[in-house]
Formats: structure tokens, sequence, C-alpha cells
């Protein structure tokens, strides 16, 4: 049933409503990896896409020191302004998709 | 609470300016906002209070220090006698601001002064704006005093109080009283500056005060202390040198003599700190760190002219530009101290304190990383007006 079905989409997805341009898994995890490194967490602790970087324990020198091994794992070049809107893994993730894109335009 | 990053890749000097911790400090009992007046927030443009700094200062946290460890100052009042207060000089032969200026008794008094004007034609208006920027942080000296007077177990209680504490703070300030008269008499006789506009900036800045998030604690205060004589040490070494390169001999006399009287009082209270770290090695290293983390801030980081929001920041990519203060100034400051104080080599520490040890001694790569990696990405420049220059622009 249509119902139905519409509520397992939204359960799959969470609390977030679908978003068409959300990056790719890969991309997310790679952002986890480079946090868990930057903030020497160990490798089995909980970061996601939903994971606020205050949260996990940032600082505004780890931060910028994140977007700077975003900048160097995946060839991008951020802005100041772009970088200021980054809370969490997935805005990482998805900054990081639309730029590349933007790159290979 | 949105992240604001210290944004040193993109703008290395943000990084010597405000740049707001991201969370609340809730770490003690009494913890009160302070009043946050011409933030950027939409909802407090329409509340403007006067006599309020032009930008947001932290949330205030105040006696951070356990009240048990005031008794570690009282201890070390006779030590102090013996051993900070030699470094004050006497005044019978301290030099007076009327050494270096145009004497109005002698009958060349005209010829001096127009020698002076001829002398600061020479000066370009990037080199003036960082000098009276300088001078305007000077003039701000009554912030400076009470600051060490909102330390727990150092303040001075009456105005007149005869510990060793007291009578350093008293003396210091009256050393320091003498670098803004001097300047600020330059500067006028000069007349290449806004005057007005001058002095209403310092109006603003003593009534904004300053926001080191000491905590009344004397930990973190003479952590501060420590770094901020040695910055300006090497901020007047800079304007004397340049000042030199412009043919001013007599103003580089003047920069050079005030960076002296900064070294003594570096050396004065980096001994402090020495100190502490002897007593009580878990408890400084954590304040170091802790201080470090909270960024260490300029004197003048409130710094509002009436017309340019963001002055302080105009004013500190000046000086970084021009070579005066800059951001591997501080990364070879907190090096230095690091080394003064042989925080690597600590021992005895707690858990928290080798956490704060390792954050210590590994900070000054990592800014001067970041520092390498913002001056090879591509400058944009701006041109901005300073009113303490009539508006002249100067190229940032």
């Amino acid at each position: 049933m249509a119902a139905a079905a519409g509520t397992s989409i939204s359960a799959l997805s969470g609390s977030r409503s679908l978003q068409l341009n959300q990056a790719k898994p890969e991309t997310v995890n790679k952002v986890c990896e480079i946090v868990k490194k930057q903030l020497a967490l160990p490798a089995d602790s909980a970061v996601t896409g939903e994971s606020k970087f205050a949260e996990l324990g940032a600082d505004s020198l780890d931060t910028v020191e994140i977007v700077m091994g975003l900048e160097e794992e995946f060839g991008i070049s951020v802005e100041e302004d772009s970088a200021q809107s980054i809370l969490t893994v997935q805005d990482a993730a998805d900054m990081i998709e639309k730029l590349a894109g933007e790159k290979s335009a | 609470m949105a992240l604001k990053l210290t944004s040193l890749t993109f703008q290395h000097q943000k990084f010597l300016s405000v740049a707001l911790p991201p969370v609340t400090n809730l770490r003690a009992p009494n913890v009160f906002m302070a009043s946050t007046l011409r933030s950027c927030s939409k909802e407090v443009e329409n509340s403007k209070k006067p006599f309020s700094p032009a930008r947001e200062v932290h949330v205030q946290v105040t006696h951070s220090m356990p009240p048990q460890n005031m008794e570690i100052f009282k201890s070390m009042e006779d030590w102090a006698e013996k051993n900070i207060l030699v470094h004050l000089k006497p005044i019978e032969k301290s030099w007076q601001p009327h050494d270096f200026l145009p004497d109005p008794t002698s009958e060349g008094f005209f010829e001096q002064v127009k020698e002076l004007r001829e002398r600061s034609k020479a000066l370009p208006d990037d080199y003036l704006v960082v000098l009276v920027g300088d001078m305007i942080t000077e003039e701000a000296l009554p912030t400076y005093q009470t600051m060490l007077n909102t330390l727990d177990g150092v303040r001075d209680k009456t105005g007149a109080s005869p510990t060793p504490w007291a009578v350093w703070i008293r003396a210091w300030t009256a050393e320091e009283n003498r670098h803004g008269d001097l300047l600020n008499k330059y500067l006028y006789l000069s007349g290449r500056v806004d005057m007005k506009q001058i002095e209403k900036t310092i109006q603003y800045l003593i009534g904004s005060g300053m926001d080191p998030q000491m905590e009344n604690n004397p930990y973190l205060g003479f952590i501060y202390t420590s770094f901020q004589e040695r910055a300006t040490f090497i901020a007047h070494g800079n304007t004397a040198r340049l000042a030199k390169e412009h043919g001013d001999m007599k103003l580089a006399q003047i920069c050079g003599i005030i960076a002296s009287d900064e070294k003594r009082h570096e050396t004065a209270y980096s001994k402090i700190v020495e100190k502490l770290f002897e007593i009580d090695a878990d408890g400084t290293v954590l304040s170091f760190a802790d201080m470090m983390r909270k960024k260490i801030m300029m004197p003048a980081h409130l710094m509002y002219d009436g017309r340019d929001d963001n002055l302080f920041e105009h004013f500190s990519v000046a000086a970084q530009r021009l070579g005066v203060y800059t951001a591997k100034d501080y990364a070879n400051i907190l090096e230095f101290l690091v080394g003064r104080w042989n925080v690597e080599k600590l021992t005895g520490l707690s858990g928290d304190g080798r956490k704060a040890q390792e954050y210590v001694c590994g900070l000054a790569p990592r800014i001067r990383r970041l520092e390498e990696r913002a001056q090879g990405r591509a400058k944009q420049s701006s041109i901005i007006p300073f009113s303490w220059i009539f508006d002249r622009e100067i190229n940032l």
C-alpha cells in the first residue's frame, strides 16, 4: 500500500526528508575517517553524518585543520563563507561533492 | 551554535583577533552573560546601550582559581619582593617622554618641532595606522591596571596596599603610563594623523575594556601577561626597525625604548609563571593550555572609532601585512614560552595535565602549518580607509 511504502521510506532516511543531492556514503565515510584522525578518536567511535564537530570535541583550530584535510583529500578549495556553515559531517560531505562537481563541470 | 572557524587558512590575521569559542563556558558556578551589544544578531540591533563593547564579549566566568590557591600567592610574597620587584627601574634613573620630544623651554623648540614634522612626512600611511593602533593600545592603560587588580591573591586591595604584588602592579602601571604619553605627544606634533578620531577611539576603548578571560585567576593572568609583554616587545621592536628604514631615527629611538621596557616586564612575568610551574606544575600547565585554547586576545580587541565596525580586524591585518605583529610571531612566542618554562620536561602530571602538556607543546607547529597554507593562497587585497588618517586608504 502507498501509505505503508511512504512510511518505510521515511523510516529508512531517519528524521531527514529525502534530499536528492545528499552526498554519497563513501564521501561521508571518508569525512568520518578524517575527523576521527584529527580528533584522535578510536576507530570504533560513533561518528556519523549527523555528528556535529563541536560535540565531537573539535575546537576552532581542529575544524580548520579538518577542512584543510578535506581540501587535500578531495582536491578542492573551500571558501571561508562555505566553511563557516559546516556544522556536521554530513554538511562537510555535501559541500565536498558540490565543490568536486563544480570542479569537473 | 554555529562553529566559528579561526579562519587561519583563509585570513590569517583573524587568528590573532577576536575568535569566539563555540561553546558556552559553564566551568565555574558564577557564570553570567556579559552585555553583548552591537553584535551581528538581529535581535540585539535595536537595543544599543551606550558605553558597551562594540563587539561581543564572551560569557564572563569569574573566580576559577580554587580559593585555597590564594595561599600560594601569599607564601610567594617574600620571593616576589626579592625576585620580581628587582625588574622595576628606579624612577630617578627612568626615561621620561620629555627626553624624546621637542623641549618647549628651549630656544630651538619650534625648529625641533619642524624637524619632527619633516621626518614624519616620510612615514607611509600603512605604517602610521599600525603606530596609531599601538599608541591607542598603550593609552588604554586604565583597563590593564584594572585587569591586574581583578586577579585573586595578588590584587591591590586598597590602592596603596604594601604587598609586593600590589607594589608591582602600581609600579608596572607607572612605567607603562609613559608609553602612551610619549607616543601621543609624538603623533600629535607630527600633524599626520587625526587626533580627534584617535582620541575618540581611545575613549571608546577604555569604555569597552577588554576580555582576555582571566577569570580572576592569577595563573591565567600571569600567563597572559607573559605572552602579551613579549608580543609588545616584538611589535615595538618592529615599529622601531621600520621607523629607521623610513629615516625617522628619533621615532626609532622612541619605539626602541618602549620595547626595552616591555622586555623587562616580560622577564618579570615569565619568572612568576616559572615559579608557579615549580610550585604547582599540574595547575600551571592546565592554565597554559586553557589560555592557548581561548587564544591570547590582543588588549585592544574591542577597539572602535565610531565608524568602522571591523576596526580591530583591519588594524590587525595592517600589522600582519607590515610584519609588525604576525601569526608567525604568535607561534614563535608560544614556542618560546614552552621552552622558557620547560613544559616538555614536566613530570608528575595528572592525566588532564599530560593532555594539556601535549596540546601546548604541539600547538606552535600546527599554527605554523596553517599560516604556511594561508600564505600559499592567493590573497585578495582590499583598500580600507582609516579614520585615524583622515580616511586615507591603505592596501590590505
